[in-house]
Formats: C-alpha cells, structure tokens, sequence
C-alpha cells in the first residue's frame, strides 16, 4: 500500500517532469538565436523575465505582480552571500572598476564621480588610460581646430569600452577609419569624443551633454541608449541626490522630484520605488532637457541604441520601445540593436562572469555604424557633416 | 517509537528517484531561468541546489536531529540570501518574541506586549525616524521581518491559549525560520498547529515523492505563467477593439494567478522534503463550481488562517442571535479583514498602504457572492438523517463552473484595473469609438 502510494505520485510526477526536461534542452539549444516560429517564440518567451511589454509601456502591475517581484527585489534576493556568489562567480580581484579607486574623483557635484583626469591603470587586464579632460580616449584639445568636426558620445559602460584597448573600442575604430577614409568630398577632419563614464544614469546624460561637453564645440552629441538606461535602477542618481539633499539643478528634474514625492528622509529603496512607474517620464524628460541644450550650442542630437551581449530579445526590445517612446522628438536614430544578431555570446563578452563587450563586440558594433552610413547616405550629412544628403530626421531612423 | 519516527524509513532506490527527479527540476530552473528576476546572478537556482543538497543529507539524519538540522539549514539559509544585519536581526526578533511569549505572566499580557512591539514595528516600517542611515539599512529588514511575522505571529499568539499547543521552542524556531520564506516573502500562511500535527505524518517517501510531485507543477505553473504574462493582451480601453479580446484579456488577467499558485507549489513542496507534510494550497481553482466552493479551493492556507482566526470565533460568538445571522456576519467580517489584510501584508512587503475603491469593491463583491451562497448552502443542507444531496448533473456542474469562471474573471479584472474608471471604459470598449 506504501509502496503503491509513492508509486501513484511518482507516475503523476514522471511524465510532466520529462516533459519540462526536453523542454529545456530545447531552450538551453536555442540560447539567443531569434525564434522562427509559435513553437520557438514560445520556448524563448518562458525563459524570458523581468516586466512586460504591457507593464512597462502602462507602468502598472497587478496586486500579486507587484508584490511577487518588487517586494523581493528590495527585500532579500542577491544580497546575501548567495547573492555575492552568484553575481561575482569566477571574477578575479581588481577586475572591477571599483576595486581601482583612482580611476574615480567622487564629490558631491551633481554628477557624484568622474574618471579622474590623466589617470592610468590596468582594469579588466587591460590598461587604462584617461585623458586630461576624464575622457576614456586619446587626449583632444579643448577648443575645436578649424576643419574638424567633432562627434561627442555620451553614454555609460559599453561605450567606455573597459576591458578593451583604447585603440580598439568601436569609438576610436569609427575615428580611425573616418579619417583614413573620408566619407565624402572635402570631408573635414573628424574627431569623436568618448565621455561614457561606466554606471552613469540618464539623468547624469543631461549634465554630461549640458555642462561637460559645450566647451569642446562638438557638431554632433551621441547618445548612447542601452538597456542599462531602461533598467529597475535608473533612478538611482537622481535618488542619491535627493538623499544627499543636493541641488537637482535642472527644473525637470526638480518637477520630477515633486511630482514623486521625494524626500530626503526616505530610504533608497523607497526613493526608488517611488521612481519605479515613472521612468518613461524621467528619461523623456532628460532627453528633451539634452536636446535643449544641444540646440543653444548648435549640435545636433542623434539617439544611438546599442545592444548588450545578453538576452539580447527582451533587453535590445525594452530599448527599441524606449525609442518609441521618444518619437515624438523627432531625433535622428543610429539603430545598432542589431549589431550582436549573429553572434554567440560567449564570442562576443569580456568573460563568462562580465557581459560587456569584447573586442570583437566592439567591432561589430563599429562595424553597424559603418553599414547604417553606406546603407543611409543622410547619416553623412547629419553626422559626419558631409555638404550633400538630405538631413530629414525621419529618413535617418535606421531601425 | 512515535508515528512520526515510524514513518521515517529509509530507502536507497526511492532515495536516489528522488534526487534523479530533483536534479530534473534544477535543469529546468536553469533552462528556463525561474524565479530569475534579472537583477544579476542566479540566486533562485542556487537556492533550489542548496535545499535539494540539504534534504539530500538531511533525509540520513537521525530522527531526533532532524528538526534542530532543519532549524540550522534555515538560519545558514538566512545568512546567505540577506544581508547580515537583517538575517541577525530576524533572529534576534525571533528570540526576543519568543522570551516575551513564555514569560511567567498572564497569557494577555503576553500578548498584549507582543501586540504594542507589532503596532510599533508598523509604525517603523513607514521609514518614519528622521535618520536616512537607520532607514536605509532597515529597508531590506522590513519586508522580510513582515514575510516571517506578519501573519504567523497572530496564529502562533492565538494558539498560545491553549499551553498544550504551544509546542516547544524547536517547533517554535521551524515555525518562523523557513528556509524558502527569506526568498519568497509572499509566504503560504502556513498554520501551526497543522505543521507541527503533520511532521512525519506518512510515510516519508510518499509524503517527499508528493513534495516533488508539487515542485514540478509549481514549475510547469511558473513556467505557463510567463506565456501568460508575456503574450496577455492589455487590459485597457485603448487596446481592447472586440468582445473577442476583451475575453481573452480578462481571461489571461486572471490566469496570471498561476504565479502565486506555483510559487506555494514550490514552498509546500520543498517542506514536504524535510518531512512536513503539509496540506496543498491550491486544489483545481479553475473548476470551481461555485464561490464557496471557489473561496475553499484557492489559497486554501488563506481560507483556512480567516476560518480559525476569525470566522470560528465571531460565529460561535455570534450564535445566540440564529445560524443564519451568525454565518452572514461571520462571513462579511472575513471578507472586509481579508480586504484590510491584504493591505497590511502590501504594507509590510513594499512600505505603502493599499487602500483603494476598487480593491475595496473587489472584496466586498466576492464577499457578498460568498455570503449568498454560503446561505444558500446552509438552507440547502439536507437536515441530519435525511438523505445526502446529490451529486448534481454533469451538464448543470458545468454549467456551474462556467458561470464561476465567467463572474470570477470579471471580479479579477476590476481587481487589475488601475480604476473602476479604467476597468467600466475596457468593458465598454465599443463607446471608445
């Protein structure tokens, strides 16, 4: 009878849990591959995580949605000693930027910290150099020489390119190749300034494009969007901010402020919970406070989505439907979402333990620029300030 | 020798299918990346490889370690999914509760001084002390301290009561520090009394193999619930465009609850590898064929906490007045506290209270279509002596079950919906123009 008992459930268990494990064998094979049809999209759909579409785009969550995933978040997960072992797996001392505090200049300015000016070391096991302006690139002079045109980026770890030599981010490979050859007739002599600085936010973009780069007179500002803009934690620099009672200087943010309720006293999390259904809004703000400021120097403000190594279907979506988000701005879009398509992960990250790109990510992502240009001549127009082309926005959103 | 020592047996190859299965469950954890919240690392997989390796050592322990073993994996467990400052602090709450509870001095006020520190930690959780510092580190206490507290403290008062149920401290300390409650602070209001009665209960592979059984439909739940979650279309005006959709929006809003109920598959399960067998949470919700019988078979640990809590004693309470009176309020007591108590458990988990219209409409409505049919039911109940009821027809059961579902579906829309405004204009499509 006992026997029979735990024959009866293991019968019941048997043929489901077979038929979860093909299941999974079936996804573990798919990995990032793009799904061909119902049966795939489904599989890749059920390893998927993280807020819908739906839950993104309306901001709302049901009673049990909201409590399942960000009570949790906030209260416990990752940041036991289960946590610490599952995130750092296998990266060795001194691989993060953290461990090299003198690459760092923390303060209390509105943007926290900065890549300390002339500083060198070895990061990621690649030396690291910063020029004297706290750029991660070769070293410019501030006043822009006549004949140049200058491409500032703005963006956070992906575009500082860490772990990868300086020569060969996709950034000094546009450059490279831009100036030994030019795009079009009389093309002017091309300079593109990297001022990604590794964790900064969007609202940290705004002072970066309104503050930091004005000096240099760039012709363009680039700003990178990658999901790490879209992420649960976006709100984290205004919501140190607030926390250290400092000026938001810019009147969105401000508003922002107000509007959520932000108080000084309230604990991180529960700044950025307040945050949390807001995010659209904060980063329409920010954009449209950037494209304001472009315009009274006189750049042009181009939008550049780029990719991350790692589920790349939901991620890269999340940030193509920010882009959406931003039509109405009517911003030219240099789509490279599509960069890492064919690509295996594991050829295309740091190590198994630090997704950001390696070079050969950096090429391809180099490699995506220079295929939008030839297949959208505007592009050297509105970039790379080329006297022909038609410079409409709509005919240069290359998604 | 006890029962509970009787039933536990050993037994190589039943073992060994046991793990074979287990293993089974972590690859689709890992395929599927369950319960992975993308907030960096694998937290979840570690923990389910971590508690599968504990039963694996647990199940060869002798019968009389196994419960302090099972106390000490759960404080290990704390220390590594929090931080250490909120896993010292849960145990030191747990302690100090537990010296206040058996202090020599009257049951009340025992109670009462438990009462006055739980009113006071609320007040706490509301980040209300003008230090930033202490607000930030208690952050990630709070949520935790309420997923261990908040509901079993008022079970473990109640049945105070009675000192023959008090059970010992180890009880006590299996009782709060469950290993899977620091990751999954939406907890089965597990009930004390069931879990002490039911240690060991049956057979232990039976009762493991029924544990498994429940771990992988919890995962197949999870898993049919991110179809679901992803490919749900939008409950909102502006989306839905035909009755057809609006259906299939309404139908696939209510099916998100699949999420919940493979959570407490997976919770239940994985206790019932350390030998507490406990009852399902969950019994073919979907098939329910009337609102009672839809009340008693979803969230049955949530039914069963308001029965013992407050439904028995307001009723027996409440009898002098007739049967009837006694059920009608009885039941709206249940319902308005389940209204007000799903605030407080979103106030303890996420620091805001959650007292809106049509959360309140929600629970009244369910409240009031329970309470009908529970008179129904009680005017109905063959007198004893008679002959039993029978067993409606198949076509009127399935009539019944339909019409459940539909009303069920509707509720839990208007529950969705941001507003009554929002959920009205969805249901009215068609004047969207």
């Amino acid at each position: 009878m006992i026997n029979l008992t735990f024959g009866y459930h293991l019968r019941r268990t048997i043929p489901l849990l077979a038929a979860l494990i093909v299941l999974s064998m079936l996804r573990v094979r798919q990995g990032n591959a793009p799904a061909e049809n119902s049966f795939e999209q489904a599989l890749a759909m059920m390893g998927r995580f993280g807020r819908s579409d739906k839950e993104q785009e309306d901001e709302i969550a049901g009673y049990y949605e909201g409590l399942l995933d960000e009570a949790r978040d906030r209260g416990t997960a990752g940041r036991g000693l289960l946590g610490n072992l599952a995130q750092g797996a296998g990266a060795p001392p001194g691989w993060e930027l953290a461990d090299h505090p003198e690459i760092l200049s923390r303060d209390d300015s509105f943007l926290r910290y900065t890549l300390s000016p002339g500083a060198e070391t070895v990061v990621k096991e690649t030396p690291l150099t910063i020029n004297r302006w706290g750029m991660r690139d070769r070293d410019y002079q501030q006043a822009k020489p006549p004949g140049t045109h200058r491409i500032a980026i703005v963006g956070s770890s992906i575009i500082a390119g860490l772990g990868v030599p300086g020569e060969a981010t996709f950034e000094a490979l546009w450059e490279a190749r831009l100036n030994a050859d030019p795009p079009c007739d009389g093309a002017p002599r091309y300079e593109i300034m990297n001022f990604a600085v590794p964790g900064y936010k969007i609202t940290q973009y705004v002072d970066v494009a309104c503050r930091r780069i004005p000096p240099f007179e760039p012709d363009v500002v680039v700003i990178g969007l990658s999901p790490i803009v879209a992420s649960q934690d976006y709100s984290d620099h205004l919501a140190n901010l607030v926390r250290a009672g400092a000026d938001l200087r810019y009147d969105c943010l401000r508003q922002l402020a107000i509007a959520a309720d932000l108080k000084r006293s309230d604990s991180m999390n529960r700044l950025i919970v307040k945050m949390t259904h807001r995010r659209n809004e904060v980063i329409r703000a920010c954009i449209a406070e950037i494209l304001s400021c472009t315009a009274s120097y006189g750049a042009t403000l181009v939008l550049m989505p780029i990719p991350v190594t790692f589920h790349q279907g939901s991620l890269n979506d999340e940030v193509a439907r920010l882009v959406e988000e931003l039509a109405p701005l009517e911003l030219p879009v240099l789509n490279l979402l599509d960069a890492f398509h064919d690509s295996e992960h594991a050829k295309i990250r740091l190590r198994p333990f630090d997704n950001h790109p390696n070079e050969v990510g950096h090429r391809l992502l180099y490699e995506a620029i220079a295929r939008r240009i030839d297949d959208h001549p505007e592009w050297k127009a509105i970039l790379l300030g080329c006297p022909d082309g038609d410079r409409s926005p709509s005919t240069a959103r290359s998604d | 020798m006890s029962v509970a020592e009787r039933n536990d047996t050993r037994d190589l190859m039943k073992y060994a299918l046991i793990l074979a299965q287990l293993a089974g469950a972590l690859v689709v954890v890992y395929a599927f990346r369950i319960e992975d919240t993308g907030s960096g690392g694998r937290p979840f997989l570690l923990l389910m490889a971590g508690t599968f390796a504990a039963f694996a050592v647990h199940y060869w322990l002798p019968h009389a370690w196994k419960k302090p073993a099972f106390v000490i994996i759960s404080l290990i467990g704390s220390y590594a999914l929090l931080d250490r400052f909120s896993a010292t602090a849960l145990i030191a709450c747990g302690l100090g509760f537990y010296a206040i509870l058996h202090l020599p001095i009257a049951y009340w006020l025992r109670a009462g001084i438990v009462a006055v520190i739980g009113i006071a930690c609320l007040y706490l959780r509301g980040d209300v002390l003008p230090w930033p510092e202490w607000n930030e580190t208690a952050a990630a206490f709070w949520p935790v301290f309420g997923g261990l507290f908040m509901f079993r403290m008022m079970i473990y008062v109640y049945d105070l009561r009675q000192p023959k149920q008090a059970g010992g401290f180890m009880d006590y300390l299996t009782y709060f520090f469950i290993l899977p409650n620091y990751y999954f602070l939406l907890f089965p209001v597990v009930d004390y009394q069931t879990m002490r009665s039911t240690y060991y209960s049956a057979e232990f592979h039976k009762q493991a193999q029924e544990g498994v059984r429940w771990i992988i439909r919890g995962l197949s739940q999870l898993m049919a619930y991110r179809l679901i979650y992803y490919w749900r279309p939008n409950l909102a005006p502006d989306d839905v465009e035909s009755f057809g959709e609006l259906v299939l929006a309404m139908v696939m809003t209510y099916l998100l609850y699949l999420r919940l109920s493979g959570q407490y598959h997976l919770i239940i399960g994985t206790m019932h590898l350390f030998g507490f067998n406990l009852p399902e949470t969950h019994r073919r919700f979907l098939l329910a064929s009337s609102f009672t019988d839809f009340w008693r078979r979803i969230n049955i640990y949530w039914k069963d906490f308001m029965v013992k809590m407050f439904y028995f004693p307001a009723f027996f309470r409440l009898r002098k007045y007739g049967e009837m009176k006694a059920t009608a309020l009885a039941t709206l007591l249940v319902f308005t506290l389940t209204w007000v108590l799903h605030s407080y458990q979103f106030y303890w988990l996420m620091g805001q209270w959650l007292l809106s219209w049509h959360d309140a409409l929600f629970w009244g409505i369910l409240g009031a279509l329970v309470l009908v049919n529970v008179l129904i039911e009680t005017r109905a109940r063959p007198k004893s002596g008679a002959a039993a009821a029978r067993k409606p027809r198949p076509v009127v059961h399935g009539l019944k079950v339909a019409a459940t579902f539909a009303t069920i579906v509707t509720l839990w829309s208007l529950w969705y919906s941001p507003s009554v405004t929002q959920w009205i204009d969805t249901l009215t499509w068609w004047k969207a123009g």
